[in-house]
């Protein structure tokens, strides 16, 4: 499962399904529950699992978590290679043989965090792939699992990549997507992830585990740590060989990628937690395994559809030689700076335009994490083409260059560009830009450069108050998920006293398209291009050099964004990023976004504009209600208090407005960029369009034909 | 594949918009319609005086071989020209308010700039928003508010100041055949007649502050109506070149017709493809253009004290040579019009007179000799531009990287975007010369820059230009600065003060705060040029 948690505490979903009579069958544990059986959805399944296990942090290599390590590796090898036990799972495989191999694990010496998101997991497995850890591993069956250091926090909340989500259901049968923590019944989970490697992208299969003990993760009543995380490493490889796509299948909302699961979409470990309810030690069992230390490994029953529940495994198969593996490989990690650029600590990003919202004291540091996945994630899309090279973009969160960094503001009209340059009359142009009839927001569709606004007028039609905002939705996701309670306040404040948490949100998820963020007011983007992570994965695309055909570099803006595709050519906000940032990266800078990372608004430059009387309308009309004069995410354009005129009475340059885009096009969007260590990074210039194949897949191309032939 | 290029009829186009009177002597009538029905007959009788493309252009490629048969000395051909232009209320007059709404871009619900006229815009364009102020429209001698409307402008322009000034009196005498019962003239001048001169001697050519103005002119894309295997505008690079389809000639950008006409294609950024024309009120429409019409006084002494100081700040001395190289720097030309980008440290004429050498430099990415066409002569081996990303070489600040960012990164997106935007200018100083810029000192007269501009929008591209890039600090460049000539700098307490950013031979980086004004508006008005077309349905309707 990608995001189910094997947990406790709080099981999902129990299923209070009329039980069957009770007929007592082998190795059954609770009466049979035929409702939850497992069901094929035509995914992909893995007979010949490999897995080769991670320990992440050097502390493993010495001491008591050695020999943890050591216990754990022996104890799960002889698991998944019981014959009793994968009797169990066989059923799924028509029966047939299904084998494993353990690959020897290695400890990788990795900074250690306090707390792990999933785009942290994902940044571990992307370098533990680039450090050449998995070389020659059939990677279509293997599951890179990473064991965290004791005492460390996994979390499946990623908010994923910028993605909202609009009150989507899957289809049935499809899991959906949760947030949880392992401090709150999150024992590890499995997943996927794209990597380029020679021949193009692939998929690395990986699972992840927290050290189960006191508060966190899953720890069974007298179980030690190792005990318990091999329980959840059985029950997630398990999973992984029944449902290895899973992640897929909710990403695309197409259940074909899942192999099996159950009508409530549970995979194989999941439903028998769900069985055990709260005394786990029904479905956590030590069961007689030969080739184990000791004769017995700690696991975690599965999902049988022979017996309509958690299986226990017949009588012991053959013993067979498990030997211990003292002697571990320590790997350590490429950091994502540049070694030529001296670095420094990684820092805890901040809110947008540093506001201090939140009101649990852990939102900080998980905003910073929402964010440190927007730029792993745009890293990790450096590295499709580096392979391993220093990527000139960095993620600030996990190290920053040393030294003083060279700033460039980056800025761009806020007026839509595309819209503007559509050939239509004037009047059209500002009418489109803002209109609201029925299901068509001219706000969502054409306000695409990072700056948006709504109107309002009076009852003459008279447009008495513009607002403005440039907040990406992410934040207002995290608010939603997080502080659901600032979130109400916050809309309450700035849109309507009358708006009840109810009207924000789809079931349990934020809609940004609530009608308070779209028909009645404006709190935060909602044009599907505007979003920080946007921002942000346009500044790291850029920072990939690309060539013409001749060899040279490419410099043009428009050339550059053609060829790369980092964004729509003809908006102003995102050739106008890549072309400053490529130039930066052209001059071998080291480059990043500065804190607070955002896109913010100037104030509307006012020369020009006047009231009736003559008299120049002033900075007074201008409110920032949302971040500083630096960085401003919110301005309401609307007379001062006391006078007698509206916005609607304004002239700009002798025009009157009559659209809230003609003070638009006098607010400019932008952003800063920070560089560090001009010249520190030569890296290659690539041709156009996605990353390319490399030299060792032409060759082994060559090979296969010469076989042929 | 590339789109075929329209047809332009150059018999229904006033030479002035395209391509270009480009005359020594000039001068301009502003009058006031008084008596519709009689106006319409005294300008039905000008109307075979009106100069179209066709004319000039002949008239150009005429002297052109002759000046070429004579081994480059002077033709010795001279003429006259004259074309004619509306203000909003003449053309409201002459063909309603629906009309002259639309030719401006505007309509019911949005009134255009050429609707509000010149002396609205004005604070948008960083003219002075205090009415005390030298500059603010309540001081201008030409469309200062309360003063009756400019309904016509006629402008006339020869090679030698006597024929026009003949040709001047000559529409005087015609025009002052019709009027109304009560004996008025029916076109009466609002202001006296305005005289624009090129400053003699070796100043000919150059505007008052002494640099060499009107370079960098685009060209247009296009056949001829009457020969549709020729373009209108010459185009000299190899064919096969990648070059061949933007430019002319090296550094002379095509843009679609619809840039400068109405009712033809418009440029689409940088694509090849065109936007189809806008909707035309009516068909008359077609082939007009706006016309932007400034009167720029320059302070001449005011901007070379200036540059004396900037000199010392930068240089640590203030010699002539000093002045020149600042004066390069604040320009982004020398005085001669040799571009810096292409000899930074040193003016050298050669670069300017070959025409197709001056224009030919980029700000952003490093010069690549041009491949010509066939029968071209070759090309010297003159120095190539040199990228200047970092604004060492010619600052952001710059006037010529100001209002024509070339290949630079812009703030709209990609560098095409700025084709949308480029005009023609037609200007032409006024006032006497000082023979030694350097060295003027106040005097007492007034002169400057007849400054006229041709675009299909006011909005897109005058003020845009004016708004944005001369008078943004941010734009196109963030940090860059003013326009170092046009910009309006000091302490405005609208604007902030700003600095240039100059780079001096070592390399050391130099911010020098701008906090002089060089130039003050005197006046002018948005004008909307008929074709000849339009003329006679103005007239005729």
């Amino acid at each position: 499962m990608s995001d189910t948690a094997v947990r406790s505490f709080k099981p999902r979903k129990v299923v209070l399904a009329k039980r069957q009579p009770a007929v007592q069958v082998a190795g059954q544990v609770f009466p049979p529950n035929p409702q939850e059986n497992l069901v094929f959805r035509g995914g992909r399944t893995l007979p010949s699992l490999t897995y080769k296990i991670f320990y992440v942090g050097k502390l493993w290599a010495d001491g008591q978590p050695a020999a943890d390590r050591v216990q754990l590796d022996s104890a799960l090898s002889a698991a998944m290679s019981d014959p009793a036990l994968n009797a169990i799972v066989a059923q799924y495989f028509g029966g047939a043989e299904i084998t494993t191999t353990a690959l020897p694990s290695a400890v990788l010496d990795v900074n250690t965090q306090g707390d792990y998101f999933k785009t942290d997991v994902e940044s571990i497995a992307q370098r533990t792939f680039m450090s050449g850890a998995l070389a020659g591993v059939d990677l279509d069956s293997c599951v890179a699992s990473f064991v965290l250091p004791p005492g460390a926090i996994l979390s499946s909340d990623s908010a994923g990549f910028g993605q909202l989500r609009i009150g989507r259901r899957g289809p049935p049968g499809l899991p959906e997507k949760e947030e949880e923590d392992s401090r709150n019944g999150l024992g590890g989970y499995h997943g996927s992830l794209s990597i380029a490697q020679p021949g193009g992208a692939k998929k690395l299969l990986y699972a992840v585990g927290v050290w189960s003990v006191g508060d966190n993760g899953i720890p069974i009543p007298g179980w030690d740590a190792w005990e318990n995380v091999c329980a959840t490493f059985y029950h997630e490889l398990n999973e992984a060989r029944t449902d290895p796509d899973v992640e897929d299948a909710i990403r695309t909302g197409d259940v074909r990628w899942i192999g099996w699961n159950s009508p409530s979409g549970q995979e194989i470990g999941d439903q028998p937690i769900n069985e055990a309810s709260r005394d786990l030690t029904k479905v956590f069992r030590k069961v007689p395994v030969p080739a184990a230390p000791g004769g017995a490994v700690p696991i975690q029953l599965l999902w049988s559809n022979r017996v309509q529940g958690p299986e226990l495994p017949a009588a012991p198969g053959a013993p067979t030689v498990a030997a211990l593996r003292p002697q571990v490989q320590i790997i350590t990690l490429d950091q994502t700076l540049a070694s030529a650029v001296p670095s420094a600590p990684g820092a805890q990003l901040s809110a947008p335009s540093k506001l201090n919202d939140f009101k649990d004291p852990n939102s900080e540091e998980k905003w910073s994490g929402v964010l440190s996945g927007f730029f792993d994630f745009a890293v990790r899309g450096t590295q499709d083409y580096l392979q391993g090279q220093p990527s000139q973009f960095y993620n600030p969160t996990r190290s920053s260059p040393a030294g003083v960094a060279a700033e460039l503001p980056i800025k761009w009209p806020g007026f839509p560009r595309l819209l503007e340059n559509s050939g239509l009359p004037t009047t059209e142009i500002f009418r489109r830009a803002e209109a609201i009839s029925g299901t068509m927001i001219g706000r969502y569709r054409y306000q695409d450069e990072y700056l948006e606004w709504f109107v309002t007028r009076d009852q003459s039609n008279k447009i008495v108050r513009i607002e403005f905002t440039c907040e990406g939705p992410e934040y207002w996701d995290f608010l939603a998920q997080n502080e659901p309670d600032v979130l109400l306040a916050l809309y309450q404040k700035h849109v309507s006293p009358s708006i009840k948490l109810q009207e924000l949100m789809s079931g349990k998820d934020y809609n940004p398209l609530n009608v308070w963020n779209t028909t009645r007011g404006a709190m935060h983007l909602i044009q599907p291009n505007n979003s920080l992570s946007a921002e942000v994965k346009i500044a790291g695309d850029a920072t990939i050099l690309r060539r013409n055909p001749d060899g040279s570099l490419k410099t043009d803006a428009q050339d550059l964004i053609m060829c790369a595709r980092y964004g729509e050519p003809g908006r102003a906000s995102d050739p106008h990023i890549g072309d400053l940032v490529n130039g930066l990266a052209r001059d071998g800078y080291l480059i990043s976004i500065k804190d607070p990372v955002g896109l913010y608004m100037n104030r509307p430059r006012l020369a020009g504009f006047a009231t009736p009387d003559g008299k120049p309308v002033g900075q007074d009309w201008f409110t920032i209600d949302r971040g500083s004069e630096d960085f401003i995410l919110r301005g309401v354009f609307t007379a001062p208090p006391g006078l007698a005129f509206v916005v609607g009475d304004i002239q700009i340059g002798g025009v009157p407005i009559v659209f809230g885009g003609q003070v638009a096009k006098f607010i400019d969007m932008g952003l800063t960029g920070v560089a560090y260590g001009k010249g520190s990074i030569h890296n290659p210039a690539f041709d156009c369009g996605p990353a390319p194949r490399v030299a060792v897949a032409a060759a082994s191309t060559e090979l296969a034909l010469t076989r042929v032939t | 594949m590339k789109p075929e290029e329209p047809l332009l009829d150059l018999d229904d186009i006033q030479g002035n918009i395209f391509p270009g009177f480009n005359k020594d002597h000039q001068s301009l009538k502003f009058l006031a319609i008084v008596d519709v029905a009689k106006a319409r007959q005294a300008l039905a009788s000008l109307l075979g005086f009106v100069s179209t493309s066709a004319n000039v252009r002949q008239f150009g490629l005429l002297r052109a071989n002759i000046k070429t048969q004579r081994g480059g000395a002077a033709s010795g051909l001279s003429a006259v020209w004259m074309n004619m232009a509306f203000g909003y209320s003449g053309i409201v007059k002459l063909a309603g308010e629906t009309a002259a709404k639309q030719i401006g871009g505007g309509d019911d619900d949005l009134k255009s700039a050429f609707e509000v006229g010149l002396a609205a815009r004005s604070p948008l364009l960083g003219d002075p928003a205090d009415p005390g102020a030298e500059g603010h429209p309540s001081t201008w001698t030409i469309g200062r508010p309360g003063t009756p409307a400019i309904d016509v402008v006629i402008t006339i322009a020869g090679d030698q100041r006597d024929d026009v000034d003949a040709f001047s009196m000559m529409l005087d005498e015609r025009i002052s055949q019709f009027t109304t019962p009560q004996g008025q003239l029916a076109l009466r001048p609002v202001i006296p007649e305005l005289q624009g001169d090129t400053l003699g001697g070796d100043l000919n050519g150059h505007e008052h502050f002494g640099f060499k103005d009107g370079i960098s002119q685009p060209a247009i894309r296009g056949r001829l109506k009457s020969a549709p295997n020729s373009f209108v505008t010459e185009r000299i690079l190899d064919p096969a070149s990648p070059g061949a389809n933007a430019y002319a000639r090296p550094g002379q950008v095509l843009l679609w017709p619809g840039q400068l006409l109405l009712g033809q294609v418009r440029q689409n950024g940088s694509s090849l493809d065109p936007l189809p024309p806008q909707q035309l009120p009516a068909d008359w429409v077609r082939n007009g253009s706006l016309m932007v019409l400034r009167l720029l006084e320059q302070d001449v002494p005011g901007f070379w004290n200036t540059m004396r100081s900037f000199a010392v700040a930068v240089l640590g001395r203030n010699d002539d040579k000093a002045l020149d190289w600042i004066g390069s720097r604040i320009v982004g030309r020398w005085r001669s019009g040799a571009p810096i980008m292409r000899t930074p440290n040193l003016d050298d004429p050669a670069f300017v007179n070959d025409s197709r050498v001056v224009n030919d430099f980029g700000f952003r990415n490093a010069g690549t000799r041009p491949a010509l066409a066939a029968g071209q002569p070759p090309l010297s081996d003159l120095p190539l531009s040199i990228p200047d990303p970092n604004g060492t070489i010619c600052p952001f600040a710059g006037h010529i990287r100001k209002v024509n960012p070339r290949d630079d990164a812009v703030e709209l997106g990609a560098p095409g975007e700025v084709l949308a935007r480029l005009l023609v200018r037609r200007g032409v100083p006024y006032g006497p010369a000082f023979p030694e810029p350097l060295h003027a000192q106040p005097d007492g007269n007034r002169r400057g820059l007849i400054f006229i501009s041709y675009q299909a929008s006011i909005e897109r591209q005058f003020e845009f230009l004016m708004q944005n890039w001369v008078q943004g600090n941010d734009a196109p460049r963030s940090r860059g600065g003013r326009d170092a000539v046009l910009g309006t700098h000091g302490p405005a307490p609208t604007l902030g003060s700003t600095s240039i950013r100059v780079t001096d031979q070592n390399g050391a980086q130099h911010d020098v705060p701008q906090i002089a004004n060089f130039i003050t508006p005197r006046g002018g008005g948005y004008f909307f040029t008929p074709s000849i077309i339009g003329l006679a349905a103005l007239v005729g309707s």
